[in-house]
């Protein structure tokens, strides 16, 4: 069985900073194979992490002081309105100015999923540029997401992105109307809708409708990292949701409270992804192997320590987890490990814990990870090692800085190499996708395809849906199978161009296996255009890596969660306060009718 | 026309789905877009040549593969039958650096017949990522796509710097700061001059250290930058042209693909 590659450099280096030049062996012990933790089922189970983009975009706001101020914020009783925001962030690479702005629309009584299909037609949009705009550039921006017309929306390369989000209309009401009545909302509310009252449903930039390329960033913008710009746009979303309850309330009422800045940490921001997720996935096999090996890392190191060293903060740890996972509630739990099966055993967890031996032998969090990873479901053992990660900050923070390293790696075909070096390399690495048997009944049954519905992803029965012949790649598995039999028709010396030559569109295959073949947790170990592949599968995987909490699945194809539940307010961030704000304690609910 | 600024990611993003409506499969598609949105972004008329060849294009695509053989040099050469760049330039360049990197000295490959010359430009900047001094000799034949860009030379030269592109017509020299072996393209600007309707295009690439900058390097890199940076300025009917193409890779809505999205139950 041919070993995982090395780590890369720049993991290498802070493996050596953090352990010395032994603990390369020490950390490789605990790395697991792919074949563990790259199935769809095991990616399925992932929770965020510290190294979650979100969390890491929220570590540099708050380690630089961003600053967040609204310059104009106003919308009447029924929350039609416009927002304007200023950003200022004195960065290691200098001072950086955005302006953020949002069209926040008149409540229409419909409650609006957010999907493509439905094109713009949402409860509001923002905008974040780069710089400060004048006014007439801003009116021209305003107007342009006034049209909520997907067909005819364009802008230009000064802004960063669109962040469309609807309202979750019964909790959003919830916080308006207790507001409204100089009350509170209650806290259990909020957390029986998942914590948010804004849901977004996609970000549309990176080039979409004319936005900022992602190269298009000035070099060592905050932005320039990869999803801070959507996460940005995100948590700005979030922002909004706080002052449109406020202004909501206080436009229906002079004695309208606040949110007090607890129960405003509680509030999140939604999300819902669908299947095109998992076209991205394989789209980009490279940024799943970035954010694999730094997260892989990092919980290896964990598990590598001794439970002499941070066992009080991991207690302090399992019961936020434990007060989160049994105060938030998700609408459907069919596909996913129920929330009070994962306090039940948290809460044992917690024992094991709480009874570790203070002196004596050194026993290593990697012995209990174990423990619990052979005790309970895999979605307990995920969080556990999320929380593991947690408790060594400095090493992941370190990890996660090549998150935007291992991004940028270019694929480029290596045109040169002979053929019995690319069959040797595709043996040593797609053994497993080799050995796949593609003739047994509906491996292949699924592909994926654009919908004429606005261009939305969807997921066809092969031979039987049409437009096959257009079918976005997903299929690995098949390509790794149609290389290798390719190969064998060609001489072992040849280089592999002359196979180009004859089948130009199989440089692809090549590239991907020869870039690939130097990167730990490099593929997705499953065959998505099988009949039973469940495409949530890699939409939660996807998410928890953005950092959303609460993946929730409703439907097989479809998953909703919170974003930045807990991260804190405009003024903490600015004055520099700690980032240590996942999985929020639901805040405790104020006495009813006193006013805040 | 009021030009309008389009990104490059979209037009890599959108192109790729365009360029698979005429009939290149996902691997060619994928690298050809990229060569589509450096044509738009550094010359111009990437997104025209598309709309005004998508007959031609689409009809190359077709077509058989072109035949690759070495001539009595040891050079790859092929009669590309009126296919694109696109499809075909690509493994020209996989071809040449295959045999200079292997070789230890320069690999050339000649098309004739190929239409889409105007990618030249964006097959010199593939090969310079590649770390490769390269000349690119163009004469677009008969059946080139509109708006025809002019026969001449191009080099792209590694410079600590990154990549710089030298051009010219044929009545002026090769750039005396490049590599001596090289200057074999000579013989790609003798036969491009004299291939009348099929056209002509040749790739030699060198593999070499990094050299100082040239004095009369083309601004290309920046154009690039820019690009990236504001959009590249495009004819409305062009960008509304390429969104056209991308659809027709869509399927038709029903209430079983409906069914198919993502929201909804089971």
């Amino acid at each position: 069985m041919p070993s995982e590659p090395e780590l890369p450099d720049c993991l290498r280096a802070v493996v050596d900073r953090f352990m010395g030049p032994e603990g390369r062996e020490r950390i490789a012990a605990w790395m697991r194979p792919p074949d563990l933790c790259m199935t769809p089922a095991a990616l399925s189970a992932m929770k965020s992490t510290r190294t979650s983009f979100a969390r890491v975009l929220a570590r540099h706001m708050i380690r630089d002081r961003w600053r967040i101020v609204g310059r104009h914020f106003a919308c009447d009783a029924e929350g039609d309105g416009h927002a304007i925001y200023d950003i200022t962030i004195m960065s290691p690479t200098g001072p950086h100015r955005l302006t953020y702005i949002a069209r926040m629309f008149r409540w229409d009584g419909v409650e609006k999923v957010g999907r493509r299909s439905d094109g713009a037609y949402r409860d509001m949009c923002g905008a974040v540029f780069l710089g400060t705009p004048d006014d007439r550039r801003i009116a021209e921006e305003f107007a342009v997401l006034e049209s909520r017309d997907a067909d005819t929306m364009r802008t230009r390369g000064d802004v960063t992105g669109w962040t469309p989000a609807n309202r979750s209309a019964r909790f959003f009401d919830h916080v308006v109307d207790s507001l409204a009545a100089g009350q509170q909302p209650d806290p259990a509310v909020i957390g029986s809708g998942a914590g948010y009252l804004l849901r977004n449903g996609g970000y549309l930039g990176s080039g979409r409708y004319g936005t900022l390329s992602v190269e298009g960033y000035p070099a060592g913008h905050p932005l320039s990292h990869p999803f801070f710009a959507d996460l940005f746009g995100l948590l700005l979303v979030r922002q909004v949701s706080i002052d449109m309850v406020e202004a909501i309330a206080a436009a229906r009422s002079p004695n309208a409270a606040r949110l007090t800045p607890e129960i405003a940490r509680y509030i999140g921001v939604g999300n819902s992804s669908g299947q095109g997720m998992c076209v991205a996935l394989q789209r980009w096999p490279h940024w799943v192997a970035t954010w694999m090996v730094v997260r892989e890392l990092s919980l290896a190191y964990a598990k590598s320590q001794s439970t002499k060293s941070q066992a009080p903060r991991m207690l302090v740890l399992l019961d936020r987890a434990i007060d989160y996972y049994g105060s938030v509630q998700v609408p459907n739990e069919e596909l996913i490990v129920p929330h009070h099966v994962i306090v039940a055993s948290l809460r044992q967890v917690r024992e094991w814990v709480a009874d570790l031996p203070r002196g004596g032998r050194a026993m290593v969090w990697g012995t209990l990870a174990d423990r619990v990873a052979a005790s309970f479901d895999a979605e307990t053992a995920e969080q556990f090692n999320a929380l593991l990660i947690e408790c060594y900050p400095d090493f992941a923070d370190a990890a996660a800085d090549y998150l935007p390293i291992g991004a940028a790696r270019v694929r480029e075909v290596q045109p040169e190499m002979p053929v019995a070096a690319l069959r040797q390399v595709l043996h040593d690495r797609y053994g497993w996708a080799l050995r796949m048997d593609l003739g047994h009944s509906r491996s292949r049954q699924h592909f994926w395809y654009h919908s004429a519905d606005n261009g939305e992803q969807r997921r066809g029965d092969r031979g039987v849906d049409p437009h096959e012949e257009f079918e976005s790649f997903i299929d690995h598995v098949g390509m790794a199978q149609r290389l290798a039999a390719l190969l064998t028709a060609y001489d072992d010396d040849a280089p592999v161009a002359e196979i180009i030559a004859d089948q130009p569109d199989i440089a692809y295959a090549i590239s991907r296996v020869q870039y690939l073949a130097a990167l730990p947790y490099a593929e997705i170990r499953g065959n998505l255009a099988a009949a039973d592949f469940l495409p949530s599968y890699l939409i939660r995987f996807f998410l928890a890596c953005l950092g959303m909490e609460c993946g929730n699945p409703l439907s097989i194809r479809y998953v909703r969660g919170v974003f930045f539940q807990g991260m804190r307010l405009p003024q903490e961030i600015a004055a520099g306060t700690h980032d240590d704000w996942a999985l929020p304690e639901q805040p405790v609910a104020a006495h009813p009718g006193i006013a805040a | 026309m009021n030009a309008i600024p389009v990104a490059m990611a979209e037009i890599v993003r959108e192109g790729t789905w365009a360029l698979r409506a005429l009939g290149y499969p996902y691997g060619t598609a994928e690298r050809a877009a990229t060569m589509l949105a450096w044509t738009e972004a550094v010359h111009g008329n990437g997104l025209t040549m598309l709309r005004l060849g998508e007959a031609a294009i689409a009809a190359g695509a077709a077509r058989p593969q072109p035949r690759w053989r070495r001539d009595a040099r040891g050079w790859r050469r092929a009669e590309a039958a009126q296919k694109c760049l696109f499809e075909c330039g690509p493994p020209a360049l996989d071809l040449a650096t295959a045999d200079a990197r292997l070789g230890g000295g320069i690999g050339r490959a000649a098309l004739r017949g190929a239409i889409g010359t105007r990618l030249s430009g964006a097959l010199a900047a593939m090969a310079a990522r590649r770390g490769l001094a390269a000349v690119m000799v163009q004469a677009p034949g008969a059946a080139e796509i509109a708006p025809v860009p002019p026969a001449g030379w191009i080099c792209a030269l590694p410079t600590p710097d990154g990549p710089a592109f030298l051009a010219g017509a044929f009545d002026a020299p090769l750039p005396a700061m490049l590599p001596a072996p090289l200057r074999v393209a000579v013989g790609d600007i003798a036969e491009a001059r004299t291939a009348g309707e099929a056209g002509f295009f040749g790739v030699t690439v060198l593999a070499c250290s990094p050299m100082a900058p040239p004095q009369a390097a083309v601004d290309w890199p920046q154009r690039l930058a820019l690009a990236y940076r504001t959009g590249s300025l495009a004819d409305p009917a062009d960008l509304d042209h390429l969104y056209a193409l991308e659809m027709r890779t869509w399927a038709p809505t029903s209430e079983r693909s409906r069914a198919q999205a993502g929201f909804g139950r089971f």
